[in-house]
């Protein structure tokens, strides 16, 4: 028995995939893509337009012109293509609104954002994503922060996070929306001086 | 971040678009969702491209804090210092101290990690380094400013470790442990048998400190260790051998003059329906090639096609015979 020859098969094997995100094509794409350049293009609104009370509707309107731009053609490098398109808006809410001193136009038409600075290298940049994450969740206050790593570790229900916590089920959907908005806005790189808005 | 109750979902402008979105994202995620609920979703997202982005960029920032999950604060972080103070008072030697250590850090605390059967999972640490779990494995992590220590409770891991030569990494396997030098390895760990394999780079591997005659063994490239309760031996693997025990990572095993019994055994880690072959020279039939790990039907129709061996399923199991 023992002398039947071997036997020999490649068969394509079915991956096991563990996927996290849900998000149609173009939502993966601006996951991966776009906002992890988000602290570039706050930072670079930051400093072309004073107002922060503008400054989320700004990010607003230049991810929704790139996802038009997108729907037919993906950007690439997405980074000079972002930073126009920021540029493009700041101009035009300048003109429309009239506030700010007319230097800082002369300044952004000028702007070769093709000559823009370089971003951090991936080394630099995947060590501070890293610092980043760590501080993102270091920061939420204590209740918010246990919802979130309840959910996110343990993957508990909102229902059974309320109950070890043992606080009402309200409370910890608060506490989950609250929690997720931060961490969206920390991880992809709320500018340092945000960081201490109230 | 203030800790109002107040959600912004009526803010104007992009603020109130964010609220919802973080509003649809908890409820979808951590309430009960109905049929109904995903009909109203999929319209709010078809309101208008701002709506989708706002909630790609909360799945996004989600899944980002996956890598998170190592960073927390240990739970227990306090027991160390008055379990060190009782023994150094107590005046016993440095060593006794190191052993008190031992023994402290060999009992497993930090954050849970785990994979069910045919489960895959990886975790990134807080340094850059990667554990990707096998299947039907167990793991606990504690990473503190000044360890990184994690238990392998079950089952197998694989580690690619960024090495920090003030803060090694240790992996405790019952009473023995395995500490990075900067390297990738193995560890695998059935019933009472433990192997590890170094991948690339070099791990110590110690036994049990209160063991008589414990010693330290050095372990580069290619070398794996196996290791009972009551025997121990060091081989030397080839890279290719190596890297053809790393196949679960990509969901397959590759075996490679493998007796046939032996490769049932593997495929059944990943499996609850097992396969059983009774005749015990059936089993030493060499086979060679690459399978789905997550795939037992598979195993059966290579008998019946390659060995002509008959398989049939059996009380939710699969019977290989001749």
């Amino acid at each position: 028995m023992a002398d039947i020859p071997d036997t020999s098969l490649e068969i394509t094997a079915n991956f096991r995939s563990s996927s996290v995100v849900t998000a149609p094509d173009l939502g993966s794409w601006f996951i991966r893509e776009v906002f992890p350049l988000e602290a570039t293009l706050m930072q670079f609104l930051q400093r072309y337009w004073r107002n922060e009370s503008d400054l989320a509707d700004l990010k607003q309107d230049v991810y929704v012109r790139i996802y038009e731009a997108a729907k037919t053609t993906r950007p690439n490098p997405v980074r000079p293509f972002l930073l126009t398109i920021a540029r493009n808006i700041v101009i035009d809410k300048v003109r429309k609104e009239q506030v700010v001193p007319i230097e800082a136009v002369t300044d952004l038409e000028a702007l070769n954002i093709a000559m823009d600075v370089p971003g951090p290298d991936r080394t630099a940049a995947s060590r501070d994503d890293l610092r980043r994450l760590q501080s993102a969740i270091n920061r939420l206050p204590p209740r918010y922060r246990e919802a979130v790593v309840l959910a996110q570790v343990e993957g508990l229900s909102s229902q059974e996070i309320a109950i070890r916590m043992g606080i009402t089920k309200s409370a910890v959907s608060h506490y989950l929306k609250r929690g997720i908005r931060s961490l969206a806005d920390m991880l992809y790189g709320e500018p340092q001086s945000m960081r201490s808005r109230p | 971040m203030s800790e109002s109750l107040g959600d912004d979902l009526d803010a104007p402008g992009a603020t109130g678009v964010e609220a919802r979105a973080s509003d649809w994202f908890q409820r979808r995620h951590f309430e009960t969702w109905s049929d109904t609920d995903q009909v109203h979703f999929d319209a709010w997202l078809s309101e208008s491209p701002a709506h989708e982005i706002a909630y790609w960029r909360l799945e996004g920032a989600w899944a980002r804090t996956k890598k998170l999950v190592a960073l927390r604060p240990p739970r227990t972080p306090e027991r160390r210092s008055p379990f060190l103070v009782r023994i150094a008072a107590a005046g016993i030697a440095a060593i006794a101290i190191a052993v008190g250590y031992w023994i402290y850090q060999s009992q497993p605390r930090g954050i849970a990690y785990a994979t069910s059967v045919g489960g895959h999972e990886a975790v990134m640490l807080g340094d850059g380094s990667r554990i990707e779990l096998n299947t039907d494995t167990a793991m606990r992590v504690s990473y503190t400013s000044n360890e990184r220590i994690i238990w392998l409770e079950k089952g197998e891991a694989y580690f690619e470790v960024v090495h920090d030569s003030d803060r090694p990494l240790v992996v405790f396997v019952g009473d023995r442990r395995v500490t990075d030098l900067g390297t990738k390895f193995i560890v695998r760990q059935d019933s009472a048998r433990l192997e590890v394999a170094v991948v690339e780079g070099r791990v110590s591997f110690d036994e049990a400190a209160e063991q008589q005659g414990a010693h330290t063994l050095l372990l580069s490239q290619g070398d794996t260790v196996v290791a009972t309760p009551t025997a121990m031996s060091v081989t030397r693997k080839l890279p290719h051998e190596i890297s053809n025990e790393l196949g679960w990572r990509r969901g397959v095993l590759i075996f490679d003059g493998t007796p046939l019994a032996e490769a049932a055994n593997e495929i059944n880690r990943y499996n609850v329906r097992k396969i059983v072959i009774a005749d015990r020279h059936l089993g030493k039939i060499s086979v060679t090639g690459t399978l789905s790990a997550n795939d037992p039907d598979q195993f059966m129709r290579m008998t019946r096609y390659l060995l002509a061996l008959h398989g049939e399923r059996a009380e939710g199991n699969i019977q290989i015979s001749r």
